[in-house]
Order: C-alpha cells, then structure tokens, then sequence
C-alpha cells in the first residue's frame, strides 16, 4: 500500500485556526498513522495591536482573542496588569474586584465546558439532522443505541438553553457576554446589588443541575463506550496548570484549581516554576532571516535571533520540518 | 478583500463585537420577509444603527441622550470606577456610538415579558465604558479609558 499522507485544515468548530496531518503508512502488514503533526497555523498578531495604547486597554484587546474563552484572557490581562500597576492589599474593594472577577470568569468557565462538549464535540458521536450544517459530514463508528442517541441529542437541544442561561448569568455583572467590558487594570466596574446575587443564583441553581444530573453522567457514558481512546493518541502525559480563582488577596493567592506541574509517570504534582517558561520557535513555521522579520521591532528580532540559533541547533529532520 | 468585493454581491453589515444576536435575526427575517433595507453609508441597516427606538433619528454620540447624563439628569460625574451609577465621561466615555445601538440594548432589557435579567444588559449598568465596538473605527487609536477626542 502506498504512504498515505492526509490533512484537515483548518480544524473546523473544535479549532478554527488548527491543522492535523497525519501519514499513514503499512507497518508489519498493518496500515497505520505512523506520524501525526499538529500545527496552529493562524497569525493573531494581538502583540501588534497593542504596541502604542494605553496598557489598561489590554483587557479589553486580548478579550477578543476567542470567543469561546474571552474572559480568560480579559482576565490574565487584569492580573497583569494589577501586577504591572502594583496592585496590592487585603482592602474590602480588592475582594469585591476578585469575587467579581471569578463570578464572570466562573460562568465562561461553565458556559465554555457545555459548549465544548455538547455543541462542538458530540456532534461526532451523534447524526445530526439530515441539513447543513450537519451535511455533509460522516457517519462512521456509531456506537450508540436508539435510547442513548435520543438521550444525547435532547441534552444537545438543552445544552444551548444553559449555555445561554450561563452567558446570561455572566452578563449580570460583565454587562455583556462575550468581551465583558467590566474587567479594569485594579479591579471590575460592576458593584452588585442584593437583587443581582439572586438573579445569579437563580441562574446558577439550573445550571449546577444540569452538570451534576446531565453532562457528568454523559461524560462518563460517552468515556466507556470508547474506553479505547483513553490510551489512543495519548500524549506524553507532561501536564501542567497555571490554577484559577483567587481565594484570598494575598500576592501568591490560594486557588480553588491549584495551580502545579505533573511530569509523566508516577509522582505527585509539583509546583510550577513560572520563570522556567520561556519563548520557543524551534517548531514554528517562521523563516529566520526574511526581510520582514528585519524590519521587526527589537523584541522581535531578538526573537528571530534566537530562533535562529535553534534553528541552526536543530537536527536535519527537524529544519526540514520547518 | 472584504466579503461584498469577492463575492460582487451586496452585503448588510452587522457591525458589534459580537454583533448582537437579536440585531443579525431581525435582518434576515427582515429579508424572508421581502423587506428592502435602508443603509447608512457604512451599509449598516438604518433602523438599527441611525435612530433611537422613538425611530427618529438621533445624534450619534451616546452620551447625548445616556440615561446618565449629567445635563439632562443632574447625574454626578464618576471620578473613579465602582462609584455605581454615575456618568462615565471622565472615565472614557463617551464613544462616537450611534445612539440607535445603546437605545435598542436599553429597550430590549425593558421588554416587560423578558422575565431575565441579564439580556441586553447595558454595559452603563455596571459602570464600564461604552468601548464603540459597532464602530468601524473599533478598536481605534485612542485610549477606553481617557475622556474621547472626537476625531477630526
């Protein structure tokens, strides 16, 4: 059989800027991937637009970058920016920014997970209807029976209702979901009010049913019924986490999702070491000594400078990759 | 190459960033309906973006007609943020935003049957500034957070 080599770019609806390739290849008598390359192959260039502003617009800029996860990145924009301005204290306006803060990020958060999983995921596992944008699309590896299929594509028609409920809830105090204007360089815009904490509860109630009584027990259900994939394609299993959601005001705050580090093989997690990360492009498809990447900013070009020397440190394979 | 000058086809433009759901809808059932729609010269339909909800056409800075303003409504003027309820002109605004885009918001969370809270929820109402993502200026030069310069 001849080396097969195949495609998909862009990653549509899980990742619009995505590209898999793969190369299939007949191994002992088995055909089979032999090589899988991943790639984001699409240039943002949000460093540029906010060369020459007013720092404090970053939460606003950077907000833009998704719209599935804005608040994320609104969010580090804020921390950033507390840290640049520095920001400090344990003042009763500090815990009223951060609880704020994590009230709108926590409703993307929800908002994010029930998007991932119902509306960009489960349309692989489930016929869709018989129109675009379903078709055309494929019907291979099915594995669920009339009741699970019905199952799954009621909670694919509820997921958008909660997701919009959990949008809404977060609009309460961003003012507007996605790109919330409320996140500001020390703090959140928004003051709330007794009517506010109950129309958030009363969103919150509904939504934590749904994720206790609908998506938990179908993530599980979808997990055993391709327990194969938790083995297939697995990665190196280096993990780590940068943590969420300041309990306190302190500098080095508790988190509710620890922040840690999780090497490969048995182990605890360890803590992370921010200062270990550093820039790298010595899998990225630049090339080093463009006219354009001269014409550069220093910062670039010092990027360039050091790509270079990765690139030139490469092993042959790895430049030709490039 | 914008999507008109590929295609050679004409195109409504939605402007918002997100453009506003309700705003994309009434569009294209305005266009199911066999309707015609008015255009500003940035092919933004009219109703939506050049008149307020009275459908008179309206100034097109948003702090002319803001529920917050200090000389139609002696609102204090926010020296700060977190001061709940004040006018945000020293803060950042106001942006160069039609009126029609902040009016419809307004009224869309008025609507007595919408029982929620959060639709259309006015980005006045927590204290942050108008940042004119309708605008075909967005993001523009300037900084959100200085009082706006109209451009010349």
């Amino acid at each position: 059989m001849p080396v097969i080599t195949a495609a998909i770019d862009p990653i549509t609806r899980i990742e619009g800027h995505l590209k898999i390739e793969v190369k299939i290849d007949t191994v002992n008598g088995v055909q089979q991937v032999v090589e899988a390359f991943s790639m984001g192959t699409l240039f943002r260039g949000f460093e540029k637009l906010l060369e020459g502003r007013d720092p404090r617009d970053a939460t606003i800029i950077t907000s833009r970058i998704c719209g599935v996860c804005p608040t994320s990145h609104a969010m580090a924009a804020a921390l950033q920016l507390d840290s640049a301005f520095l920001v400090d204290g344990d003042t009763p306006e500090r815990t009223a920014s951060r609880l704020l803060r994590n009230l709108v990020h926590g409703a993307c958060y929800i908002e994010s997970a029930i998007l991932h999983f119902y509306l960009l995921s489960l349309p692989d596992y489930i016929p869709g209807l018989p129109m675009a944008p379903w078709l055309p699309g494929w019907d291979v590896g099915r594995r669920f029976d009339p009741d699970t299929r019905a199952r799954f594509s009621n909670h694919f028609v509820e997921a958008i209702a909660m997701r919009r409920a959990a949008h809404e809830m977060g609009a309460i105090y961003g003012g507007k979901l996605p790109h919330t204007p409320g996140y500001i360089a020390g703090g959140f815009t928004a003051v709330s009010s007794a009517d506010n904490v109950a129309a958030f509860g009363a969103y919150l109630e509904p939504l934590i049913d749904f994720v206790q009584s609908r998506y938990l027990p179908d993530a599980d259900l979808l997990a055993s019924l391709w327990s194969e994939y938790l083995a297939l394609g697995k990665g190196y299993g280096n993990l780590l986490a940068f943590g969420v959601f300041e309990l306190d005001n302190n500098p080095a705050p508790t988190l509710l999702l620890q922040r840690g580090l999780k090497p490969a093989g048995p182990g605890p997690a360890q803590p992370l070491d921010l200062a270990e990360i550093t820039e790298q492009v010595r899998y990225s498809c630049m090339r080093t000594a463009t006219a354009t990447t001269r014409r550069r900013t220093r910062h670039q070009r010092s990027v360039s400078q050091r790509q270079r020397v990765l690139v030139d440190q490469s092993p042959p394979l790895r430049r030709r990759a490039l | 190459m914008g999507v008109r000058a590929f295609t050679g086809l004409p195109t409504i433009h939605i402007s918002g960033c997100p453009a506003n759901p309700d705003w994309i809808v009434w569009a294209v059932v305005e266009l199911l309906l066999g309707h015609t729609i008015e255009l500003d010269a940035d092919r933004r339909p009219t109703a939506l973006y050049s008149t307020g909800h009275t459908g008179q056409p309206e100034a097109p800075i948003i702090h002319d007609k803001c529920p917050r303003n200090p000389g139609l409504f002696g609102t204090p003027v926010a020296t700060h943020f977190g001061e709940d309820g004040h006018c945000l002109e020293a803060l950042g605004l106001p942006r160069p935003v039609y009126q029609g885009a902040l009016q419809r918001v307004l009224v869309r969370h008025r609507r007595p049957h919408v029982s929620r809270a959060a639709p259309g929820t006015l980005v006045h109402r927590i204290n942050a500034p108008c940042h004119g993502c309708v605008e075909k200026t967005f993001p523009g030069p300037q900084s959100f957070y200085e009082p706006y310069q109209p451009e010349s």
